[in-house]
């Protein structure tokens, strides 16, 4: 149904933005900084230039493949049977992100706004937000994105301007006092965190020009990095390293300290939830579209639509079955850094190999 | 019937949010917290022998006393421009949090802590450290406590202050607040918001938060300076003089005032702006800390004998000030580093941040560095305006 459908260079720049960062942010300073303490902006750089490079590895397996969409090119190198067994895989992969994600969001919902609301409750009517958001396809998807982009970002800059007041940027100081084993972890954990950037598999074969996939996508990481960083520099200047390590959402607790003199606009902390809100929806619905794009192909359905549908039951469950927040964080940890290894590194790495055996056997 | 189904599906999307429905005319907004030691804090130190899973009478033992103050929302207005006075609910509780569960039987409202301003805590609490770990614990873990409530340490009973009806103002919240605000002209108050008292205590339990006093027979409240905390328990504390002192080395307060006498008249100068430097070596395995402080201000009290004022008086006062002065800041240094042998000055953070080199040395034996430490300090003012008359 997407067919005749063309994505702009923006609706790439924003679905690649919106789809990496999202509630990961809030928590990613404690995370990078109990391993690193403040090295974790260099940390953090560093990722950005792999996943750059990641970006561009799987952007050129496509390109390979003459831009057609996923499926297609499975199918093609590596016949039906196998084409099924690695859309399970990606599939898997997105339900797994997808349940944990809505887990962590629906927990710090119940937490900070909705307290009597049975958490299950406001899972439900996210999946089924997002069901009835995928029902056009990939089309309201990427619209979507487009539009929503500045309502996340021009607030979430301000939410970074506003607390200025109380950092002290030598707070990042001293730098380089941790132990090599130490940054290659963090480095890891930092690559890890930039996970959404398959994005692009479901996205080029869409795209409108393709001779600027390239300077688009590293544009996109380019400001995915800076954001990063800059949200690591704030936090590490007004609360210093040692606090952050036992702050759960710093970016939302950075709301609290927002002091504007003459009480002008004092509730940030509102703001800042509903950046919570934006940040999770758009990776959500991204990744969803791309579990229910993939079981599409898998099912041989001929549109989306009803993909959702039998989705949703699945994320419902995977979403409740973790006991709490932390172990949350402990199995999305483990488990889907796996899942990240196979979609950006082994999975585009046999494509260029096919590519290669191909090209040898044309020339026998 | 297809529409009906709809508007039927629809409904709950629409009334999600009625779950956590609450009126506003039915919530109070505590502005200020007071937390005194309850009549049990000693036997509470029994509750220690408790195994976790053996079952004890919680509600018996009264460890804290809690005092919850409210402004009377019904008494503010655009007419009313003192502000409300204060209502409050005092309840004993064996943990913080079992002070809200308890409140809640003395009020038909909820509580709401988001607007709270400010901290009261009685000394008797920071003379326990578990105590004080396990408040402060409390506070950062509840995301809906503001992390900009001003936290100051009172002399005898909270509850006694929050009773206590100033003559300026309405309510004890709004004068404690409004004095912790004058700090940007006056350096002898210390205000220490739990923002920064969390990141204080953070790095290694010490901290420093500006004590209060009431008197009862003149029926005033008044500031006697800031107590000193090492590692969670009160070690001490500085007068007002010191703490302008204090305050100033610590580069952070723009204000202050200081005073020396020429011709046995007093000049007064205000400080509007303070510069620090630090330079930090080692030599024969013992740290020198040179402390290189800018000090601008203007003269407000400048008479000596009628005497108009030239070049050569101003400089003569400049060096008074940089003399009296370094003298005072030294001498405040070696009272924390002997007396409290709590690094008030950042100087820590600074040599962490700037010699980390000389941190790794020391890190593990802070407290002997710093006790051991010479430091100097060589004071710089500037006098900027003597006023309107020569």
């Amino acid at each position: 149904m997407n067919k005749k459908y063309n994505i702009g260079n923006f609706g790439l720049f924003t679905t690649i933005i919106v789809t990496v960062i999202g509630i990961g942010i809030f928590s990613y300073p404690r995370i990078v900084v109990r391993i690193v303490e403040n090295d974790a902006v260099l940390v953090t750089l560093l990722a950005g230039i792999i996943n750059i490079g990641l970006l561009l590895y799987i952007n050129g397996a496509i390109k390979i493949n003459d831009y057609k969409s996923l499926s297609d090119i499975i199918d093609d190198n590596f016949g039906k049977i196998v084409s099924k067994i690695i859309l399970c895989i990606f599939i898997a992969y997105f339900i797994i992100v997808i349940s944990l994600g809505v887990r962590t969001f629906a927990g710090v919902i119940k937490m900070y706004l909705l307290e009597k609301t049975p958490i299950e409750f406001i899972i439900v009517v996210l999946v089924l937000t997002a069901g009835y958001h995928l029902r056009k396809g990939l089309e309201n998807v990427i619209n979507f994105n487009e539009f929503v982009f500045w309502f996340m970002f021009i607030p979430a800059v301000l939410l970074l301007i506003l607390p200025l007041k109380e950092a002290d940027f030598t707070n990042l100081l001293p730098l380089f006092k941790s132990k090599p084993v130490s940054y290659l972890q963090a480095t890891l954990t930092s690559v890890f965190s930039f996970a959404g950037f398959e994005a692009v598999y479901f996205i080029l074969p869409h795209m409108d020009k393709k001779n600027k996939i390239k300077k688009v996508s590293i544009n996109s990481m380019i400001f995915v990095t800076v954001f990063y960083c800059a949200v690591l520099i704030l936090v590490i200047a007004i609360f210093t390293k040692q606090d952050i390590k036992m702050l759960m959402y710093s970016m939302i607790t950075l709301s609290r300290i927002i002091d504007i003199p003459g009480a002008f606009i004092e509730r940030w902390y509102g703001a800042a939830l509903t950046l919570w809100v934006l940040f999770f929806y758009t990776t959500f619905i991204n990744f969803y579209y791309f579990a229910a794009d993939s079981l599409k192909s898998v099912l041989n359905f001929s549109d989306v639509r009803l993909c959702p549908l039998i989705l949703s039951p699945i994320i419902y469950v995977a979403a409740i079955l973790p006991q709490n927040v932390l172990s949350v964080e402990r199995l999305m940890d483990s488990i889907t850094i796996y899942f990240f290894a196979f979609t950006t590194i082994v999975f585009p790495s046999m494509l260029y190999v096919k590519k290669i055996l191909k090209s040898k056997r044309r020339k026998k | 019937m297809k529409k009906i189904i709809l508007v039927l599906l629809i409904i709950p999307f629409i009334l999600t949010a009625c779950w956590d429905k609450v009126e506003i005319d039915r919530k109070i907004f505590i502005s200020t917290i007071g937390i005194d030691a309850g009549e049990d804090i000693e036997k509470a130190k029994e509750m220690k022998k408790l195994k976790g899973n053996e079952p004890f009478q919680v509600n018996s033992i009264k460890k804290y006393n809690i005092t919850y103050a409210f402004p009377n929302i019904s008494k503010l207005g655009p007419q009313n421009t003192q502000g409300a006075e204060l209502q409050y609910i005092n309840t004993d509780a064996y943990s913080m949090e079992s002070g809200i569960v308890n409140s809640l039987s003395k009020t038909s409202r909820t509580s709401y802590f988001g607007h709270t301003k400010l901290l009261l805590l009685s000394n008797e609490i920071l003379k326990d450290k578990e105590n004080f770990q396990e408040i402060i614990d409390y506070l950062e873990r509840q995301h809906i406590m503001n992390r900009m409530m001003y936290v100051i340490v009172c002399t005898g009973k909270a509850q006694d202050y929050i009773k206590f009806v100033p003559g300026m103002e309405q309510n004890v919240e709004a004068y404690i607040t409004g004095l912790m605000e004058n700090s940007k002209q006056n350096a002898t108050i210390l205000p220490v918001t739990l923002n920064e008292l969390i990141i204080l205590l953070r790095q290694n339990g010490n901290a420093i938060l500006p004590n209060i006093n009431i008197d009862k027979v003149k029926n005033e409240i008044y500031l006697t300076g800031v107590d000193f905390i090492k590692d969670y328990e009160l070690v001490g504390s500085m007068n007002p003089i010191e703490v302008t002192d204090l305050e100033l080395m610590r580069g952070e307060q723009q204000a202050g005032f200081k005073t020396v006498y020429m011709n046995g008249f007093p000049v007064d100068l205000q400080i509007y702006g303070t510069k620090r430097k630090i330079k930090v070596q080692e030599k024969d395995n013992k740290i020198i800390v040179d402390i290189k402080l800018g000090i601008e201000g203007e003269v407000k009290d400048f008479y000596i004998g009628g005497k108009a004022i030239d070049d050569a008086l101003i400089k003569k006062a400049e060096e008074d000030f940089n003399k009296s002065l370094s003298a005072e800041f030294e001498n405040v240094i070696k009272i924390s580093q002997s007396e409290f042998n709590v690094d008030a000055f950042k100087i820590r953070d600074h040599i962490e941040k700037f010699n980390p080199k000389i941190y790794e040395k020391v890190k593990n034996n802070w407290d002997e560095a710093f006790t051991n430490m010479t430091v100097n300090v060589s004071v710089k003012t500037s006098i900027r305006r003597i006023g309107a008359i020569k």
